[in-house]
């Protein structure tokens, strides 16, 4: 499944929580494991935060995101039209901040290299920064069992299209193992 | 994102609740370090993290900053109860080999 969404919002702090549920909404089709959402939803918040208080810093700005899916690589690109960076190696140390010792910790680009699988930065004085990252999402059934054969029961005709007739052996197994969501949608089948 | 305080002698404990981001990061260090002016006697603070959903290095930031404030008046700071996401980024960050941590990570079960 391959998908792409672009956006633009302003440097305020208050767009973080925004940009990041976006994020992670994007890539809910995938079916991502909890810790593979909260590791997007921090990178992406992190990409951000740089953009707005470092990019910017007092100025009023447009931040944008570009992010896509290539089968199961998500990749978000962070951008913005900010100050740039002179040292990008300096930058990413882990500890170096540019804003108040007391205030920053300094860990923003390590925190994006830890919970992603890929980070690049490109960026140049007075013209602006942008953050790539990616991360491939798994497939479930390397973590969960039976997942291998859930990925191989496809839905019967019946589920999908037809109230009268009996869910397949395949979507039942399924019901069993995505619990709630697939419930929902035989109870709808049921009722309608 | 939500900020209660419990104080118990000598320790002020802050409970959290919600997303803490920079958005954010302001006003807790603000409340926090206004509530360690008014109780000069206090030597522990303590993060209480159970109901933190998501966190990200700006939360760490503000956890380091009272960290130095408790050091220099003394005192020691914990964390406590920290969900499995948030407790990834406080091993990431080594928040953890300076504070004290107690409790189990709720996700961890």
């Amino acid at each position: 499944m391959d998908n792409m969404i672009r956006l633009e919002f302003m440097s305020l702090t208050q767009n973080e929580a925004f940009a990041r549920s976006v994020a992670a909404a994007f890539i809910a089709p995938l079916d991502p494991t909890v810790e593979e959402l909260a590791d997007v939803r921090t990178a992406v918040s992190e990409a951000v935060t740089n953009a707005i208080i470092h990019g910017y810093r007092r100025r009023r700005g447009m931040v944008s995101m570009l992010l896509t899916l290539k089968g199961r690589l998500f990749t978000a690109r962070i951008e913005d039209k900010g100050c740039g960076i002179e040292d990008i190696e300096l930058a990413m140390r882990p500890f170096y901040t540019t804003g108040n010792r007391d205030e920053r910790s300094g860990m923003g680009f390590a925190v994006m290299a830890a919970f992603m699988d890929g980070l690049h930065v490109e960026s140049k004085v007075g013209e602006g920064t942008a953050v790539t990252m990616e991360k491939l999402i798994s497939r479930r059934e390397e973590e969960c069992e039976g997942g291998a054969e859930r990925e191989s029961l496809e839905p019967c005709e019946g589920c999908a299209e037809c109230e009268s007739r009996e869910p397949c052996e395949g979507c039942a197994e399924r019901e069993k193992s995505e619990g709630l969501e697939a419930g929902a949608a035989f109870g709808k089948i049921e009722n309608g | 994102m939500e900020i209660a305080f419990e104080v118990k002698g000598r320790s002020l404990t802050v409970k959290l609740r919600g997303e803490i981001d920079q958005h954010c990061a302001r006003e807790l260090r603000s409340a926090i370090d206004g509530r360690l002016h008014e109780n000069r006697e206090v030597k522990r603070l303590v993060f209480d993290l159970e109901r933190v959903s998501f966190m990200d290095s700006s939360g760490i930031g503000v956890i380091l900053g009272r960290y130095r404030l408790m050091r220099d008046r003394g005192g020691e700071t914990a964390i406590v109860n920290a969900q499995k996401n948030v407790e990834k980024l406080l091993r990431l960050s080594g928040v953890y080999g300076l504070t004290e941590s107690a409790g189990r990570s709720r996700a961890n079960g």
